[in-house]
């Protein structure tokens, strides 16, 4: 019985959203999650990451709907203003609650 | 992996990570070290009091110019803009209705010291300046750093509530107005080194860039 309840557990693993679940994103999306909006100078600065780097994820996150990307021009530079998007908030929410279901209960 | 991820320490850290860069530091040395600096300038032959007045007012001013001008040109470029959610918001509300509060209060006081209402009491000698500045001081700037949670700002509003019984305690030694700026002054010297000593350290952490 037990054990087919872990099995369960175990194959919600699978429904896991991958996006979110890769560490430097979810480093991204933890920090946009506690604020109302940030620029790329201060993403960077907190989560250590490359600019490259930092672009790259990020793109993905603004192709999947979860983060908003604006750019603005101030003194004649590029200025990057994220925001997470309400479909990324519930995304996260969901990633958050469907890793509790899984590893919340262990005692180890 | 050990660790969660507390994402209400992740945004407490993300808040102070404001007072990382010295500038609130300076600031308030500099805040203070104009009340010391006040009594030994004559403005235009002016009475003492008023000259005082008039310098601790364009002394503040220029550290108001420098907290703004300093976050804009140099904090922001480097460290980059944040913006936080409600529940700073509400934070900021609140501290701003205490600060209005504070003011009130120590309109207030001033006003019951000119009655006499204080002497009436008898609190006299060092006890005076004790109470006035842990009062008027020492708390608000307290309840300041709660809000703020700028915890160095807790040590600073002892030392600056501190300010004036130690003034008092030095005056039958060096005389006024020595006593103020070495009580005083030497506070808000001690502030802005460590302020400098965190600029220093936030300069050579955050490098010019802005994408």
């Amino acid at each position: 019985m037990k054990s087919d309840e872990s099995e369960g557990k175990i194959q919600i693993l699978t429904e896991i959203n991958k996006l979110i679940h890769e560490p430097a994103r979810l480093m991204i999306i933890s920090l946009l999650y506690v604020i109302e909006n940030a620029d790329f100078v201060w993403i960077k600065g907190q989560t250590g990451l490359t600019d490259g780097n930092l672009s790259s994820h990020l793109s993905k996150l603004e192709s999947a709907g979860y983060v908003i990307v604006e750019k603005s021009i101030k003194n004649k530079k590029t200025n990057t203003l994220l925001k997470l998007s309400e479909g990324g908030r519930k995304a996260f929410e969901e990633y958050r609650k469907k890793l509790t279901q899984i590893l919340g209960s262990t005692d180890n | 992996m050990n660790e969660q991820i507390d994402l209400r320490e992740l945004e407490k850290r993300a808040w102070r990570s404001a007072f990382q860069d010295g500038i609130w530091d300076i600031f308030l040395g500099w805040l203070f070290l104009g009340l010391a600096i006040a009594p030994f300038v004559d403005v235009f032959g002016l009475p003492a009091e008023i000259g005082s007045m008039i310098i601790v007012l364009c002394w503040n001013t220029i550290a108001v110019l420098f907290l703004i001008l300093s976050k804009k040109f140099i904090t922001i470029p480097r460290m980059g803009f944040v913006k936080f959610g409600a529940k700073r918001k509400k934070l900021k509300k609140r501290l701003l209705a205490f600060l209005i509060f504070n003011v009130i209060l120590a309109f207030l006081l001033l006003f019951i010291n000119i009655s006499g209402f204080f002497k009436a009491l008898n609190i006299g000698g060092l006890t005076e300046p004790l109470v006035i500045g842990l009062l008027l001081i020492t708390v608000p700037l307290s309840i300041l750093a709660y809000f703020l949670e700028f915890h160095r700002l807790y040590v600073y509003a002892i030392f600056f509530g501190l300010g004036f019984f130690n003034s008092e305690l030095l005056y039958p030694l060096v005389g006024s107005p020595l006593d103020l700026f070495l009580s005083q002054g030497s506070v808000g010297i001690a502030i802005i080194s460590i302020g400098l000593v965190y600029f220093v350290q936030f300069l050579r952490k955050y490098s010019s860039s802005q994408k």
